[in-house]
């Protein structure tokens, strides 16, 4: 068995560090403080690769690594054992209403046009926790619907409806961040 | 609900590969025909390109890629890996699964369960150290060992320590002298310089130098101590420096470090630590270093470190391996002291 065992390792370290830059922007996303990041995702790879035997041959080893460093987070946060204390964990009650008014959309394509890399960084930052994580998931680690709802621990219908309101959100921001750019140019 | 609304609540599904082959077929199908809902979709899709084209969202740093790679090597190298079967499912369980765990166990068996926990945080992060120092126990038991078994030919011959430190000038990111045998010995050569060559270690460029005592080889290996730790074994304090004895079947592997580099000394020498640097190390010459050490320590403190266990009714044996970088001299001298404490010569 120990030596079942170290075969898979191989394998397992091989696959495990083509996630580390997704499993970074996740734990910064979590815990916006870069060491506390950098210890968040060492803890993951070594967590996981203790528990790695335990995984079933089927299983999908990215959502997995994700999970494992979202649980960590919520441990930390729960014993209090986070410098940053930053983060939120639930939604935010007031939804989208800070940016309601209609009349701020723009034209297609207008202020796209006019949203840097920057401004998008800026935007998901500030983002409630919920819609940043699930926007970094989606977005950037292309996770699907099923696996951000392993990860998350929720329904795949859960998975839906807060992406749609975090992109709406993403979108406002943006939006919002735009018109004031042009106003502040005229 | 209209086919419009129906097509528009399926965009997003659509954009993130989420419609099933059936929805699929019917919402291209609108598409083609709609107008309106081909622009929204447009609109979705330029506005996900550009929230994706921020990505990397925040870049991963160098030394953060080479830990991690170096945890996975030398753990998964490591064959003191803690955590097989630990609970460590528990502590990466749901928080309110955990909580309702916790509160079904007799008070007992929740203070277990918490010191255990505690016990597997404490252990992860030692056995992070012991990893990486295990991995470079085992580095350096194999090099030794294809050393023996002809199956890592040495890349320059010579026995002029000042040859070999010319040839690795330029080739590893250290500088290091190693110094001559009169320096180290000043008696009848034991042992001889033969050669060294690169070793790759963790994907940096490490120093392997081998010596020939009569029909044995011993091994050195030389690495930048940010790529490898000294830790676990049999310790053994002196002089500042800390010496970790390890056994590798049938190999003793002594690591330390110092100066910014971590060294690793490899024979077949089946005695204990101290015994076995009286190997080479038995002379005149390493009599005045220990003379030298004894006027510069102070028996009362030093005694409990440079004890042996398999020693410690009849000696102690004080280990002096002082190597430089860059300066000069790696030196070697072992004595035993009697119970009176006065030290001579072993």
């Amino acid at each position: 068995m120990a030596e079942d065992a170290r075969n898979t390792e191989p394998s397992f370290r091989d696959s495990a560090l083509q996630y580390l830059d997704g499993l970074y922007a996740y734990a910064m996303t979590l815990a916006r403080n870069q060491a506390e990041a950098e210890d968040l995702v060492q803890e993951t790879y070594l967590r996981a690769l203790q528990a790695f035997h335990r995984l079933r041959p089927d299983s999908n080893l990215k959502s997995w690594l994700f999970t494992i460093l979202r649980n960590l987070r919520l441990n930390q946060v729960r014993d209090g054992l986070s410098k940053s204390r930053v983060v939120e964990m639930d939604e935010p009650g007031g939804g989208t209403r800070e940016f309601e008014d209609k009349s701020l959309k723009d034209p297609l394509f207008v202020y796209l046009a006019k949203v840097t890399q920057a401004d998008v960084r800026k935007a998901i930052e500030e983002l409630p926790a919920t819609y940043r994580e699930i926007i970094v998931l989606r977005e950037f680690e292309e996770l699907s619907y099923h696996e951000i709802a392993q990860v998350l621990d929720c329904p795949c219908g859960t998975v839906m409806s807060r992406l749609k309101r975090a992109r709406e959100r993403l979108k406002e921001l943006l939006q919002h961040w735009s018109l004031a750019t042009s106003e502040a140019g005229q | 609900m209209s086919q419009c609304e129906v097509n528009m609540s399926r965009i997003d599904l659509y954009l993130d590969d989420e419609l099933a082959e059936d929805e699929l077929e019917v919402f291209n199908r609108h598409i083609k025909e709609c107008s309106s809902c081909a622009e929204e979709l447009i609109e979705r899709r330029r506005f996900l390109e550009r929230i994706r084209a921020a990505r990397p969202l925040y870049p991963v740093s160098p030394k953060l890629r080479r830990e991690v790679a170096a945890v996975l090597g030398e753990l998964a190298d490591s064959r003191t890996v803690p955590a097989r079967g630990r609970p460590v499912t528990r502590i990466m369980g749901k928080s309110r699964a955990w909580l309702g765990w916790l509160s079904s166990r007799p008070i007992p068996a929740l203070v277990a369960s918490i010191l255990a926990i505690a016990g597997v945080t404490t252990l992860s992060r030692l056995s992070l150290t012991e990893a990486r120092a295990n991995a470079f126990v085992n580095m350096a038991a194999q090099t030794h060992r294809q050393q023996v078994t002809g199956q890592l030919p040495l890349e320059v011959r010579t026995n002029s320590p000042s040859e070999i430190s010319a040839w690795f000038a330029d080739k590893v990111p250290f500088r290091f002298r190693l110094p001559t045998y009169q320096e180290t010995s000043g008696q009848g050569q034991k042992y001889e310089l033969t050669g060294g060559r690169l070793v790759d270690f963790k994907g940096v460029q490490a120093a392997y130098i081998s010596y020939r005592m009569h029909a044995r080889i011993i091994s050195l290996v030389l690495t930048p101590a940010s790529s490898s730790v000294a830790a676990g074994g049999e310790t053994t304090v002196s002089k500042g420096l800390t010496f970790h004895a390890h056994r590798r079947d049938e190999l003793q592997v002594v690591t330390w470090s110092v100066h910014n580099l971590t060294y690793a000394l490899v024979s077949d020498v089946n005695l204990p630590i101290g015994q076995s640097c009286t190997v080479c190390h038995a002379s005149a010459k390493d009599k005045n270093l220990i003379q030298n050490l004894k006027s510069r320590n102070k028996p009362e403190t030093n005694r409990n470190n440079l004890m042996f266990p398999s020693h410690a009714d009849t000696r102690v044996a004080a280990f002096l391996m002082r190597i430089q970088n860059t300066s000069s001299m790696i030196t070697f001298s072992v004595t035993r002291r009697r119970r009176n404490n006065k030290l001579e010569e072993y």
